[in-house]
């Protein structure tokens, strides 16, 4: 249980999931840090700022009224106005001597006490007037001078502003203190601090939340497509990912789809393929046996029968050539055959091709004709550009009844040459149309091995055309005929002549 | 997975390095060791006794014109002698300068006292006041002194006596002075109106005067004078005075009732009457239950005796002396503390208790909350222009029992106030050895009490506004390491709680 457990959780630590919930939380609290930190930083320095010019604008104001009085030495005086002054401002207000003892205090605490910090020493030294701030926390001591940023831990912040009184020839006579409090600016600034913390927290909860989901809906195509390979990589081609959305990973999820049945449609070919195959090598194999194991048990032996029999058996081992060679020239075409290409007359190929079948067609009582005026030609391979037209011209007086037509037609389409071949034999089923260009198809099974056909002709034939970039395809009517229509690229030469 | 926790492990500095950039500054800047200023070496003062340098004072005097109807203002600086009040120096110049500015009988005439007490003046002149040419020129000389010494800060009345008897105008008592008269002739002939409005009608409106009424202490033999407005109706001036006696005292609160409550004058209202002798005499006959309830509240006879006529003759016009009577029988001697007082034919003469006129000063002492209080003290109006004596008054006043009490530790007497020095303003007091080593066991808050009992109670005298302390005639830095003594210290209003 551990052990899953275990293993449950590193998987979840190597997740993007977790990374990028990671690099999201690091994200935020570095922004919350930096901009609540600075803001802090601007905002406790205006505050400061503010509160330093008005410290300054009052102890200015009773150092100037106190020269006289300190130099008549009117306590009463002094002690009233800075007390008045200490109620409005809620704050501190020290009188001390040159020697920096305590003559007035509104706390009345540090009378007769000396009280020096460096603010007071600078006075002395003949600055006008100094500030700086003291966190006296429970001791009331000024002794530790506290940064302008410390905005936490202090705990009972305070400005003191130093000023020298002076009398009315100028001569310094002591040094006013001014005392106030901020640490109310310091309790805001650590409000707001807090308040920043507590909306970083919101919003890092609300982010993973939101990441959560986020990643959810980017993890789980993903995962379902790991699992579609899973699937795919134990021999479960039929494996399809659901498609969700218009984003990338439904795009990548309609091409893992696409390549699946692809898969699939190949794999049940390439069984069909080997069906097929296995199917059309046996039936000469077979006969073959047959044909040696009559001779075989036949006693005595037949002269004749033998003969017979045995130019059967040739007859039978000439098919298994034929299919073997097609064979062999289709796993070439899929294995990437060596094209010879060259600038071909297609013309002339058409009518060379037309004029081998002449004879065939004479004896099988067809009408043979082929019309090509315009010359035109095509970059292709000559021996494989003969083959597909004798092929398909063969097909057409084979399967055409005597005193039947062929009829061959070169023409130029745009960029294209285009032949036809048309018939006027027993025409293709509407059925079985789209499947004449599969391996070891036959339209009639019985009719197509009387012709000597292996069922691989029209697919060789077809590999070869797309080999050249072209085209094929067959229009047929049963009973009255079928059209192959070949369009091949003209050679560019050609075109720009 | 090296490389993991690296990235990891600079992810987190990185953070960390960005998150305490704010706080980079957080630590406190201490402050750097600074010196105080020291003050300049002095030589050693060995104070003793007390030296009392008098600081100049301005002080307007006012002279009356010789056509006797307004006054000259002349602003002078006034030095005091040795033991001699403001008011007393200025009055003293103010006849001496009289010659060449005044009237002559202003000239002539002399000083022969000036009770200065409790915020009031009482100046007695020679009998060659007497010599005026005519009552309003008389009336001119008294308030030429009455403005001078009004002028004074802290003089609230003066009460200007002729051979220790109060002059008569327009046969009504003048009173003590509260306010400046601007016009002798416009007050001479107010008086004129009220002296016809009062022999004309009985139901006539009140005559309002300020008097000064004289009340025992409630320690020492001291008679403490009390400004205080009466009201005269139609029963006449001493039963009006003799009212305001038996009320008591109300603003000092040092000073008590001087006739005891429940005490009647027998017959009529009493009237002065002329001896043969020429001598006016005001006859007070009181009911027998005077001796009873005189025991029963503890009053002295004398206090009785120097209240009454003391009170009587300051006001009453033309009035010599006072006889106080018991069921008709007069009082002729009574004792006071270790000295018999002695009254032929039970007389009894303003100038019997003039030695007794006192004063009140403020002693800063410590309650028990710690707070240093103000109390009011009687004491002789010598003794209340003394820093010394008042110096004195705290450290006696440093007893246990009392509910305020000068905060001193044990062992320290008045003659550890070695001696004392005003000049500038400053009071140098010098302290005994004794004194500052009995101090040192005191901790802040004492010291605090005890350093400025002293100052607040010092600079509540004239000229001073600041003390400093000696110890056996050196510069002392601390008392018990608090207060900075080297310093002259202004007096401290702040840790004074009103009660």
């Amino acid at each position: 249980m551990a052990t899953i457990s275990l293993t449950r959780i590193k998987a979840f630590i190597h997740s993007i999931r977790w990374k990028i919930t990671i690099a999201y939380l690091l994200i935020i609290v570095v922004a919350f840090c930096v901009i609540g930190f600075s803001l802090i930083q601007l905002v406790g320095e205006y505050l400061f700022n503010q509160r330093t010019r008005d410290d300054q604008r009052i102890a200015e104001s009773l150092s100037e009224a106190f020269g006289g009085l300190l130099s008549s030495s009117d306590v009463l005086g002094m002690y009233d106005a800075a007390l008045q002054t200490a109620r409005a401002e809620q704050s501190r207000v020290l009188v001390l001597d040159r020697l920096c003892t305590v003559q007035v205090d509104t706390h009345s605490q540090l009378n007769g006490q000396r009280f020096i910090t460096s603010e007071i020493s600078n006075v002395l030294d003949g600055a006008e007037g100094d500030y700086g701030f003291y966190d006296v926390g429970n001791t009331n001591a000024y002794w530790l001078r506290a940064a302008m940023n410390a905005f936490s831990g202090a705990d009972a912040m305070t400005g003191l502003y130093a000023r020298g009184i002076r009398s009315a020839s100028g001569n310094l006579l002591g040094v006013l203190v001014y005392i106030s409090q901020v640490q109310e600016i310091y309790e805001s600034l650590r409000d707001i601090q807090l308040k920043m913390l507590a909306w970083m927290a919101i919003v890092a909860l609300a982010v993973l939340v939101v990441n959560g989901l986020m990643l959810r809906t980017i993890t789980r195509p993903i995962g379902e497509l790991n699992e579609g390979i899973a699937r795919m990589s134990q021999g479960d081609l039929s494996a399809r990912v659901d498609v969700r959305g218009r984003n990338e990973f439904a795009n990548l999820a309609k091409a893992f789809n696409s390549m699946s049945e692809r898969l699939e449609q190949l794999d049940k070919s390439r069984s069909q393929f080997v069906s097929n195959a296995s199917h059309e090598l046996k039936t000469p194999l077979s006969t073959i046996k047959i044909l040696i194991e009559t001779l075989l048990y036949q006693d005595p032996l037949d002269p004749g029968m033998a003969k017979e029999f045995m130019t059967d058996v040739n007859k039978e081992i000439d098919r298994l050539n034929r299919i073997v060679s097609d064979l062999l020239t289709l796993v070439n075409i899929d294995s990437g055959i060596k094209m010879n290409l060259e600038n071909l007359d297609i013309a002339a190929l058409l009518q060379e091709q037309v004029k081998r079948l002449a004879p065939l067609a004479r004896e099988s009582g067809i009408e043979l004709e082929c019309v090509a005026k315009e010359a035109l030609e095509v970059n292709g391979d000559a021996l494989k550009l003969q083959q597909v037209v004798y092929n398909i011209i063969d097909n057409a007086i084979k399967y055409t009844p005597r005193g039947g037509e062929v009829h061959c037609s070169l023409t130029r389409s745009g960029r294209k040459a285009v032949i036809r071949v048309s018939d006027t034999g027993v025409g293709i089923p509407a059925e079985d149309l789209p499947h004449i260009f599969d391996r070891f198809y036959r339209v009639d099974k019985a009719r197509s091995r009387e012709t000597g056909g292996t069922g691989l002709g029209l697919s060789i034939v077809k590999q070869f055309v797309l080999l050249h970039g072209g085209t094929i395809e067959a229009e047929s009517t049963v009973g009255k005929g079928t059209t192959f229509i070949i369009e091949l690229p003209l050679a560019a030469k050609r075109q720009e002549v | 997975m090296c490389r993991k926790l690296m990235a990891g492990a600079i992810y987190v500095l990185v953070a960390a390095l960005l998150c305490g950039c704010a706080l980079a500054n957080r630590e406190p800047e201490a402050v750097t060791e600074i010196r105080l200023p020291e003050p300049t070496e002095e030589p050693e003062n060995m104070i003793l006794g007390e030296k009392l340098s008098a600081t100049p004072v301005e002080v307007t005097l006012y002279f009356a014109a010789q056509d006797g109807t307004g006054f000259s203002a002349v602003t002078r600086m006034i030095t005091r002698d040795v033991g001699q009040s403001l008011p007393q120096a200025a009055v003293a110049t103010l006849l001496d300068s009289g010659a060449e500015r005044s009237i002559q009988s202003m000239a002539d005439t002399r000083m022969l006292a000036c009770e200065t007490a409790c915020g009031t003046a009482t100046v007695n002149l020679s009998i060659d006041a007497r010599n005026a040419q005519n009552p309003q020129e008389l009336l001119a000389l008294q308030a030429s002194i009455g403005n001078t010494l009004l002028g004074i800060d802290g003089i609230n009345g003066v009460n200007v006596l002729i051979g220790n008897v109060s002059e008569s105008h327009c046969q009504l008592p003048l009173g003590a002075q509260t306010e400046p008269v601007t016009s002798v002739a416009a007050a001479y002939a107010q008086l004129q109106a009220e002296r016809d409005r009062l022999s004309q009608d009985g139901q006539a409106d009140p005559i309002v005067r300020a008097a000064l009424l004289y009340f025992p202490s409630d320690s020492g033999d001291w008679l403490i004078p009390e400004l205080r407005t009466i009201t005269v109706g139609p029963e006449g001036f001493v039963a009006a005075l003799f009212d305001a006696l038996r009320t008591g005292p109300i603003e000092q609160a040092c000073a008590i009732p001087s006739i005891p409550e429940g005490v009647e004058l027998l017959g009529e209202t009493p009237e002065i009457q002329t001896l043969s002798s020429g001598e006016r005499v005001l006859d007070l006959n009181f009911a027998s239950t005077l001796v009873t309830y005189m025991a029963l509240s503890g009053l002295e006879v004398w206090k009785l005796a120097g209240s009454v006529a003391m009170t009587m003759c300051s006001f009453l016009p033309d009035l010599d002396a006072v006889r106080v009577l018991v069921e008709g029988e007069p009082i002729t001697l009574c004792e006071r503390g270790q000295t018999l007082m002695t009254f032929p034919e039970g007389r009894i003469y303003r100038r019997d208790f003039t030695d007794c006129v006192g004063s009140t000063v403020k002693l800063y002492l410590v309650n028990n909350e710690g707070m240093l209080q103000s109390t009011q003290r009687a004491v002789s109006m010598h003794s209340a222009l003394s820093p010394r004596s008042l110096l004195v008054e705290l450290i006696n006043s440093a007893g246990d029992g009392d509910a305020l009490r000068f905060p001193i530790p044990e062992g320290i007497q008045p003659v550890d106030i070695l001696g004392v020095q005003t000049s500038g303003g400053v009071a140098r007091v010098n302290l005994s050895g004794t004194f500052y080593r009995c101090c040192q066991v005191l901790n802040a808050r004492e010291e605090r009490s005890l350093i400025y009992a002293m100052v607040n109670t010092l600079c509540q005298l004239d000229g001073i506004r600041g003390v400093r302390f000696y110890v056996e005639g050196r510069a002392a830095e601390t008392m018990a390491g608090g207060i900075y003594l080297k310093s002259v210290l202004l007096p401290n209003p702040g840790i004074v709680v009103q009660r």
